[in-house]
């Protein structure tokens, strides 16, 4: 079959491929003006932008190529591995419990990725960020072991299998109080820091993904994977972002994470400030009416509560439990009122100043916020607060109590002597 | 084996034309694609009795497994294994749509073709596209741009990569990249249309 090319078709194509070449927010602008006054040339070249957003996995699979339908499963073989049971599935892939069938005993992760996500670009990917990923070693953060393509074709990952429960189980297991809670939190933002040294965003931070070990030990999981798995994000397409957005996690996802603009370190920062939240008050900054939309509108636009003030009410959790202001204050093994005492000032402005909306005005970098909390732990003054004299005046009388109480004796002697003097 | 006398013949005579092929001379691809043509279907019934009925074959491991048959021949000269394999999709598209149209006939029960079913229904696909609604549309496809098919049978069809493809076409993968996206746009509004 051989078509004559026709020349109206060339048109629609060529406008469809420079409105591909531009970010997504300029191109309803541009089709409209290489259209103008021909609606059907226009409704053409958005069904094909349309059909572009939609097509993202159509035909990325050979024809007749079923092998890989089944699922993986306990019992099932995946390279050297053994898998021994399910540990979690997420909207991207499922993570097993692993054995190396030559050293059985050796337990490790093993995530392979769910269908549809393995296009060569993906793939392309996929190596590359396993070749930074292998060169991380950081106590706070999983190790990467290795990797493959199982035998349907599908890429998985193969790390360090941590024992642990989520931060913030942890912290209430435990009942940390707050310092406790702002130490280990510290270790996280010296972990990220470490990767954002190393030019790896996060993308994901969640407790889910912040395991913390018997022997309290904090341990990162997934680095870098979110970012290979959501390159349809930065492919510059609202609707793929918001196909992506179905992918991350929303309760922690930043401002710029939910518009679907560039993610920096300081999302990291955001989702870090959001569980530094949690951490603090039992619940996240924002809730929005429910929905996905609420959610994301609370997250670009809602100031969120400052938490000493968000531990002094009760809340509706969103599994359906309450929150009360003395459940969480005994989780900290404090009182309602010390706590929100304990909150307000400096880990008030921590916490605002990691949530800030416009990435610029948070902190640069999780090296800077665990600075700041360092800072707050040892009764330095914070960053996060304007530097009045008063403030760190205040700052350096508590940190040097001892010192201060000698001196305004002094003081107070030296002037009794000056009194009797001139008596 | 009478069977494998059948299979050496035709591989002498693909051999034959290949080499023809290869030298440039006129006509000698209108007959590659017949034989072509009959031997991945031998290559795919094969594999179908090999593997278990619940396995379905992949297009891509029947067209390299032509090539490697093939390739050994001596006395060819190869440009590329990308330059077979690109005569090799444009067979296999032939062969996987007509094992469709095969199948759809077999299904409605109406005449009883002489079709190895094992076959046919091993390779046909389950929930992707619709082979033969696919091929239509990438006659269509034709008429926007003809480079734009070739891309789709190579990665679609044979199972390229993106930088095998590149090589294939001599050009940059990025423009592999970029005209794949564009091609499955175009085909998915051709078929999807109603739906966006």
């Amino acid at each position: 079959m051989s078509y004559e090319p026709e020349p109206h078709l060339q048109r629609i194509d060529a406008i469809f491929q420079r409105a591909l070449e531009m970010p997504t927010g300029e191109r309803a602008a541009f089709v409209a003006a290489e259209c103008a006054g021909d609606d059907a040339l226009r409704r053409r070249v958005g069904r094909l932008l349309q059909a572009d957003v939609e097509a993202r996995t159509f035909l990325e699979r050979p024809p007749a190529d079923r092998r890989g339908a089944r699922e993986p499963g306990a019992g099932d073989t995946i390279g050297r591995y053994r898998l021994l049971r399910e540990l979690g599935r997420g909207g991207m892939s499922t993570v097993f419990l692993a054995a190396r069938a030559d050293a059985p005993e050796r337990r490790m992760a093993l995530k392979i990725l769910h269908r549809g996500l393995d296009d060569d670009e993906t793939l392309r990917r996929f190596r590359q960020e396993r070749l930074v990923l292998a060169r991380f070693r950081h106590r706070h953060i999983a190790r990467l072991a290795g990797g493959g393509t199982a035998a349907d074709g599908r890429p998985y990952l193969v790390m360090e299998y941590v024992e642990g429960v989520p931060v913030d189980a942890y912290c209430d297991r435990h009942r940390l109080p707050v310092a406790g809670r702002l130490e280990l939190f510290r270790k996280i933002c010296a972990a990220v820091a470490y990767a954002h040294r190393h030019q790896l965003v996060h993308r994901d931070l969640k407790p889910d993904n912040v395991l913390v070990t018997a022997d309290g030990t904090p341990k990162l999981l997934d680095f870098g994977i979110a970012k290979l798995l959501d390159k349809a994000l930065i492919d510059a397409s609202v609707e793929t972002t918001r196909e992506g957005i179905r992918l991350m996690t929303p309760g922690y996802a930043s401002p710029e994470q939910v518009l679907g603009l560039r993610v920096s370190p300081a999302s990291d920062v955001y989702a870090l400030g959001v569980v530094l939240y949690l951490l603090l008050t039992g619940r996240r900054p924002h809730r929005g009416d429910g929905t996905r939309h609420g959610l994301g509108v609370a997250i670009c636009y809602q100031k969120p509560e400052p938490p000493s003030e968000a531990v002094t009410h009760w809340d509706d959790l969103p599994d359906g439990t309450e929150l009360s202001p003395k459940a969480v204050a005994r989780a900290r093994a404090t009182t309602p009122r010390r706590l929100r005492r304990r909150l307000a000032g400096d880990v008030d402005a921590i916490v605002a100043k990691a949530l800030r909306k416009p990435p610029g005005d948070r902190y640069p970098s999780a090296a800077e916020l665990g600075i700041d909390v360092t800072r707050h732990l040892k009764g330095h003054p914070v960053r996060a607060r304007r530097p009045t004299l008063l403030y760190r005046g205040l700052k350096l009388v508590r940190r040097h109590r001892a010192v201060v109480a000698v001196l305004a004796a002094l003081v107070l002697v030296l002037l009794g002597w000056g009194v009797l003097a001139v008596v | 084996m009478s069977n494998m006398d059948a299979e050496e013949r035709s591989g002498g005579e693909i051999t034959e034309l290949l080499r023809r092929w290869s030298a440039g001379q006129a006509g000698a691809a209108d007959a590659l694609f017949p034989a072509l043509y009959g031997e991945l279907r031998r290559i795919a019934a094969a594999c179908a009795r090999r593997e278990r009925a619940d396995h379905t074959l992949q297009a891509t491991a029947i067209v390299h497994e032509a090539y490697v048959r093939l390739a050994e021949q001596p006395g060819i000269a190869w440009e590329s294994r990308e330059h077979f394999l690109g005569l090799a999709a444009r067979v296999m598209r032939r062969v996987l749509v007509d094992y469709a149209r095969e199948r759809g006939r077999a299904k409605r029960g109406g005449r009883a073709e002489k079709v190895e079913l094992a076959e046919a229904g091993a390779l046909a696909q389950g929930g992707e596209p619709d082979l033969i609604a696919l091929d239509d549309a990438l006659g269509a496809l034709g008429a926007v741009d003809e480079r734009l098919v070739r891309i789709v049978e190579l990665r679609f069809f044979a199972g390229l990569t993106l930088d095998e493809t590149a090589r294939h076409l001599g050009v940059s993968a990025m423009t592999v990249s970029r005209d794949w996206r564009r091609a499955k746009a175009w085909l998915y509004e051709e078929l999807h249309g109603d739906e966006l």
